[in-house]
């Protein structure tokens, strides 16, 4: 995706994982609709795998569940992520994976707002504009190039072989 | 901060026509043909719909698929009717004739990215579109009969993206706006078109532009949730701000419509809600316009609204496009 092949971030941190939350009576009743909150939205995205790295946006803490906002009355989620480095240039493609895999995955009612932690990169205004933009992000979503890379991006951990 | 209001407090009401559906996809835009009896709308489905009142009520007359490869983003019908043009993200434009049983009568071709909007002069004479390749291109129609198009101008002055397109409603002047946050106008001094004023106060991408019914002032919506009122205050390029509609958008608006028949401005917001505004007869000092909120749908669809448009023929028929791959019809009470 990239033109080079070194990677920006040869040595990335790496954080544990968060646990698997355990499942409560509630949540199994069907009767009882569960409200989507902040570790339902950490858990869509935290999967999301790096574009340069077999590592998890998780794992790079490039997601945390305290940066993510959500008010279920009003439908709105908002994410903020950090990138690893402070001129990342996939801070874009990363912003924009967790933008698809959130619209794909939360009902068509919330609006879905993904931003760059502030100050955490020397370009943030200029990459917030583009993910706030919908129609440059439905135009790039439809070039098959870029969606195949944001897909890649979105698959499944156990289905890509494992970090 | 944004005004809590009571909806029941409004002077009017903004009552429910009828709900369109038939596109598989979000609806960007729509637009009335000049006699109002049909109405086009464009959508992702890589289809143009237009729509029309039967007896038993508005139906889908004729769906224009196959003209583009990719989203339709605009649809405009030229000034006599006859002929509607259509933008496209497969970074072309397409023309259609009624009269051929809406054929795709010409493609243009050009523009390096995304086709963002369409709009015909009021003379006719031009066709103007724009793209994320930050131009403006001007088409002239060579051939009334043959549909020739010839590119008479390539306007670059924009930073960025240009969003949207609007001509006078009484010259050939030309108005532009897009993601460089500005709004820029373009007239024809005689050998060239030159851009004029260049109007500076959103602090965000501005997704519209519409002219008064006069062509004496402009309305732009922005990324940043207002509407501002432009007016020409030193002819032939000065122009001000001389009212901003702040603290009514909780989300950007995406599209405005000035009605050259009853003055009221539509919005389109991203926040489910089509609101209606009305001029405050005699307000300001100066002659400044002061516009209040007569009208507004909270859920007027379930998801952003993209587009309104006014019937330019009948009061208060207001067309709405959304997310929801719906079209909507509504109509504005009388005072």
């Amino acid at each position: 995706m990239s033109g080079s092949d070194r990677l920006e971030n040869v040595n990335p941190q790496i954080h544990s994982t968060a646990g698997q939350r355990p499942v409560t009576a509630a949540e199994l009743d069907n009767s009882v609709t569960d409200p989507i909150d902040a570790r339902e939205v950490f858990d869509l995205v935290r999967d999301i795998a790096d574009p340069e790295h077999p590592l998890t946006l998780e794992q790079l803490n490039v997601v945390e569940q305290e940066l993510i906002e959500v008010d279920p009355a009003a439908g709105l989620v908002q994410v903020q992520f950090t990138p690893t480095i402070p001129h990342c240039s996939m801070a874009t493609l990363i912003g924009l994976s967790i933008k698809v895999k959130l619209e794909r995955s939360l009902p068509a009612r919330f609006k879905i707002d993904v931003r760059i932690t502030p100050g955490s990169h020397a370009s943030e205004r200029a990459v917030n504009k583009q993910l706030a933009d919908k129609e440059r992000v439905a135009a790039a979503t439809e070039n098959g190039r870029l969606l195949e890379v944001v897909n890649q991006c979105l698959v499944p951990p156990a289905a890509a072989g494992g970090a | 901060m944004i005004r809590v209001l009571d909806e029941n407090a409004m002077s009017r009401k903004l009552e429910p026509v009828c709900s369109l559906s038939g596109h598989t996809d979000r609806v960007w835009q729509v637009a009335w043909d000049p006699a109002g009896r049909t109405l086009a709308s464009c959508s992702a489905d890589k289809t143009v719909r237009l729509w029309s009142e039967t007896g038993a009520g508005w139906s889908c007359a004729t769906i224009l698929a196959d003209g583009h490869e990719r989203t339709v983003r605009g649809v405009a019908f030229s000034p006599s009717g006859r002929l509607l043009a259509s933008a496209s993200f497969d970074s072309t434009a397409a023309v259609w004739d009624r009269e051929q049983a809406w054929e795709c009568a010409a493609t243009l071709e050009g523009h390096e990215s995304e086709v963002k909007a369409v709009a015909w002069s009021r003379s006719g004479k031009y066709l103007a579109t724009c793209s994320r390749d930050k131009s403006v291109w001007l088409w002239e129609l060579t051939d009334d009969r043959e549909l020739d198009f010839e590119c008479a101008a390539v306007l670059m002055a924009h930073t960025q993206d240009v969003k949207r397109v609007s001509w006078s409603p009484v010259e050939d002047r030309l108005a532009s706006c897009g993601y460089d946050d500005t709004v820029r106008l373009y007239r024809d001094d005689g050998d060239d078109w030159v851009t004029g004023a260049v109007l500076k106060g959103h602090s965000s991408t501005v997704w519209a532009v519409a002219w008064d019914g006069a062509g004496k002032r402009i309305a732009s919506a922005s990324d940043d949730g207002t509407v501002r009122i432009w007016a020409e205050t030193q002819p032939p390029d000065q122009w001000s701000c001389v009212a901003l509609l702040s603290g009514f958008h909780q989300r950007a608006v995406y599209d405005v419509a000035w009605c050259p028949l009853t003055g009221l401005l539509a919005t389109a917001c991203g926040d489910d809600a089509v609101r209606v505004f009305a001029e405050e007869p005699g307000a300001g000092d100066g002659g400044a316009p002061a516009f209040g909120l007569v009208a507004s749908v909270p859920r007027a669809h379930g998801r952003d609204v993209n587009a309104v448009s006014w019937s330019p023929t009948e009061r208060g028929l207001l067309a709405s496009a959304g997310d929801d791959n719906l079209v909507k019809l509504w109509r504005v009470s009388e005072e």
